[in-house]
């Protein structure tokens, strides 16, 4: 329904820097937010690589290493 | 920047595919369908340019990353402007001694019709000044109400009130508009 307020609007139209600039910003905030993502990725692999190895190992078979060790030295 | 031929898709497919598929580069659409509405709405509550510039880049972004958030019960420009409302009452109560006015629960509600044409018959130069005026609140109601054509019931999804809520604040932002309009009206007499 048309009424007073549909007059109401400026009619400014928006530079188009201003949008240069917002997709800009937005490339550089995505770039970021994909480092972040990379860094978990990596964090997370490395981790679980980490787990894989010390499969089998039992906290008490991990201190009879730690004695062996120990006596060797 | 060139702007992109027409694509025709409507915004929630757009939406939809820039969430599911992660097709970034479509949000671009909707930067050239909206960013002019946007800017105008802003520039309408802080009535400077490269305020109202940045407020647009704030906004593009703040709702490029909250696409998640978007309910598919309400029209996608909709949801749009109502935080870029929310956006200008922010910044307006940031840089300004603005007390809101206080909402009366017991306000008796007049008949909606009546006060619509009260409302449509105040002349253009006079609902300018009259909503220059008007609490950002009762702006933002109106503007969402008569000039975007917003349904009670989303306005009413997008403020979280009850719809006697909506009616109520309609009602009362009528009043003080048509109020403000005829003390100018006066005064140019």
């Amino acid at each position: 329904m048309e009424n007073n307020f549909q007059f109401l609007d400026f009619e400014e139209q928006l530079p188009d820097k201003v949008k240069n600039e917002t997709f800009g910003y937005l490339d550089s905030m995505k770039l970021f937010f994909d480092l972040v993502d990379l860094f978990w990725v990596k964090a997370g692999s490395t981790a679980a690589h980490a787990l894989e190895n010390r499969q089998g190992e039992t906290p008490l078979t991990l201190m009879a290493g730690e004695e062996e060790n120990k006596l060797i030295e | 920047m060139k702007k992109r031929p027409k694509i025709p898709l409507s915004d929630e497919e757009i939406i939809e595919e820039i969430i599911e598929k992660g097709r970034s580069d479509l949000y671009e659409v909707i930067f050239d369908r909206y960013s002019d509405k946007v800017y105008r709405k802003c520039l309408s509550f802080v009535g400077d340019k490269m305020t109202a510039q940045d407020m647009v880049q704030d906004i593009f972004l703040k709702v490029f990353f909250q696409l998640i958030k978007f309910k598919r019960n309400s029209r996608f420009s909709t949801w749009l402007y109502a935080i870029t409302y929310n956006f200008c009452i922010e910044h307006y109560r940031k840089n300004s001694r603005w007390t809101p006015v206080e909402i009366d629960e017991k306000f008796d509600l007049k008949d909606d019709s009546l006060e619509e044409q009260e409302l449509f018959a105040i002349r253009v130069d006079l609902l300018k000044k009259a909503m220059d005026k008007v609490d950002p609140n009762d702006k933002m109601i109106l503007l969402m109400k008569y000039q975007d054509n917003i349904s009670i019931k989303e306005i009413m999804e997008q403020l979280q009130i009850t719809e006697s809520a909506v009616k109520m604040r309609l009602s009362r932002a009528r009043e003080r508009v048509k109020k403000f309009a005829d003390d100018i009206a006066s005064k140019e007499k």
